[in-house]
């Protein structure tokens, strides 16, 4: 399971290695050009290099979505552990991420992408915003456990703080819980980032995956030639493979803890 | 410089009503001094402990004052009580497994609570190095670098008392030390436990316990528990000597070398008369009607109408 998740995650990495030497995409080839030697994926609507546009998506694609995931977890740990470990704010900080678990998140999304300048900053932000109450609602009941764990009362009886028993005591030992969020909101920021790229909600000039994808859709030979085949295939695959990389391990991780789903020797 | 309890009362909500878990308990523990506590299950024991600490779920009624240097421990609302946590009072609880956080190294643990208050890491770590030592934790270097899955339990139980005394408390507070110890280990307990006093001699122990012979072994005073109430406190000698109490003297006839008799249960939280009467081999009417106060006697204090 592991394996086939390092074997993922080879291309995106391959590919963000390229975005990060070569230099940027210009309108140099003949428009539409098939793949072939010196283009190994051929050019597209405006003769830029779609291998070098891939692997310049690559790096926006990928930064947004680690960006967006880290400071999504960052926010679900704040809020699900101060939920978890002071009874007072369990109440007021469950409604707020049951709140934003309702919001419909997608309209929404569109409605800020489209209000916000389309940077890739306020893209991590507004991703973040929308990621991490699941996070939040899977930490709270972690952390409210583990308050009255021996340790973190002997702690508290020694003279530590709240603060000092979550930090120290309580959310080192959910370390695992953390690892696996923090892949759940990867995941989820690169997807929906891709998204909104593939609705045109992004920064022209900014390329990524999903941009890659919305331009080839406004293309009308796009699926009745072979063109799809160098345009749209590569950021797909590019994806699918991404998140393949990021769910094989939870997958695997939950075949060896679950004991219903462990075969039997 | 003593803890002075008095007149605490502890009332738990219960779906009929407040539930009194501890009734008028009054209790000094000076310098130097142990004091075992003593009683069923259920009688209070832990209670005591928890209030002072204030690790009682929220919720609960608590009246009384516990003096120390002049301070009322219980007006003190959680930020105010930290400082003196740790510092003035400590606490070894029950179950060192439990206590022990299972990632972090014994020796980042037992110097944390000092580092944390700005004791500077070599010193900490010298006090703390000290301590194992004392405590028979050898070679300190190697048991500081260790896990607490590596250690025995008998080695954990020590860590506690080392992360306990770290701070140079003036009370310690012992819940069940010898709780699910086999008959081997308790003279260690025991030894534990006169080494720590040894270390600091102007330390106050409270040890709760159901554990007759670890008593016999430590305690310098005896207060027995009965459904919430204090209903003897005497020295130990007099104690095992002459109890006083019905329910003191159930207790001994209970020990195995004193024919293993055991007492009959019987609901505990009488309202009327004596709580102890309907298990009472030496019942009388009037304890039936009437609830005895805590009877002065020349060395001691019992709450029995036989020594009214």
């Amino acid at each position: 399971m592991s394996k086939a998740a390092v074997l993922c995650a080879l291309v995106p990495l391959l590919l963000l290695g390229l975005g990060l030497v070569l230099p940027k995409a210009e309108a140099v080839h003949p428009p539409f050009s098939p793949p072939g030697a010196g283009l190994l994926l051929g050019a597209d609507d405006i003769g830029q290099d779609v291998l070098r546009v891939l692997a310049h998506g690559t790096v926006t694609t990928l930064g947004v979505g680690f960006a967006a995931g880290v400071l999504a977890t960052l926010i679900g740990v704040l809020v699900g552990g101060s939920a978890g470990y002071w009874p007072r704010l369990e109440a007021p900080l469950t409604r707020l991420t049951d709140l934003v678990l309702a919001f419909p998140r997608l309209p929404l999304l569109i409605l800020l992408a489209l209000y916000l300048k389309p940077n890739p900053l306020n893209a991590v932000v507004i991703l973040a915003l929308f990621g991490w109450p699941s996070t939040a609602r899977t930490l709270r009941p972690a952390v409210a456990g583990l308050r009255e764990a021996g340790y973190a009362q002997v702690a508290r009886t020694l003279g530590a703080s709240g603060l000092y028993v979550l930090f120290r005591h309580v959310l080192p030992q959910i370390t695992p819980l953390l690892m696996v969020n923090l892949l759940l909101e990867i995941r989820f920021a690169l997807v929906a980032q891709t998204g909104l790229a593939f609705l045109g909600l992004t920064d022209p000039s900014q390329p990524s995956w999903g941009l890659m994808l919305f331009q080839a859709f406004q293309q009308n030979q796009t699926f009745t030639t072979s063109y799809w085949l160098w345009t749209v295939l590569p950021p797909a695959v590019a994806l699918t493979l991404t998140v393949l990389a990021l769910s094989l391990p939870l997958l695997g991780d939950e075949r060896r803890l679950d004991p219903r789903l462990r075969r039997e020797p | 410089m003593s803890l002075r309890v008095e007149a605490l009362r502890v009332a738990f909500p219960g779906p009929d009503g407040w539930v009194e878990v501890l009734e008028d308990f009054s209790l000094t523990l000076s310098p130097g001094e142990t004091v075992a506590l003593v009683g069923e299950s259920g009688a209070g024991k832990s209670v005591f402990i928890e209030t002072v600490l204030g690790l009682l779920p929220a919720g609960c009624r608590v009246s009384g004052r516990a003096w120390f240097e002049g301070q009322d421990l219980l007006s003190l609302n959680p930020a105010q009580l930290r400082p003196w946590l740790g510092r003035v009072l400590a606490w070894v609880p029950q179950s060192a497994a439990q206590a022990l956080h299972p990632m972090l190294p014994l020796g980042f643990q037992l110097r944390e609570a000092l580092e944390a208050r700005g004791v500077p890491r070599a010193e900490a770590r010298r006090r703390v190095f000290e301590l194992l030592e004392a405590l028979d934790l050898r070679p300190a270097e190697r048991v500081a670098g260790q896990f607490p899955h590596q250690l025995s339990g008998g080695m954990r139980q020590r860590a506690m008392l080392v992360a306990a005394l770290a701070q140079r408390p003036r009370v310690l507070l012992v819940d069940e030390p010898t709780k699910g110890v086999d008959t081997e280990r308790k003279a260690q307990v025991v030894a534990l436990l006169r080494q720590a006093q040894a270390l600091q001699p102007e330390l106050a122990v409270l040890v709760v316990t159901h554990d007759l012979e670890l008593v016999q072994a430590i305690a310098d005073r005896v207060v027995v528990l009965y459904a919430g109430q204090i209903v003897e406190a005497s020295s130990t000698s007099d104690f095992f000597q002459a109890p006083l109490h019905p329910f003191a003297q159930a207790l001994l006839a209970a020990l195995p070398q004193r024919g293993l008799q055991a007492l009959p249960w019987a609901e505990s939280r009488l309202v009327q008369g004596c709580r102890f009467h309907s298990r009472c081999p030496k019942v009388m009417e009037r304890c039936r009607a009437q609830a005895p106060p805590l009877i002065s006697r020349p060395s001691s204090e019992v709450r029995c109408w036989l020594h009214d």
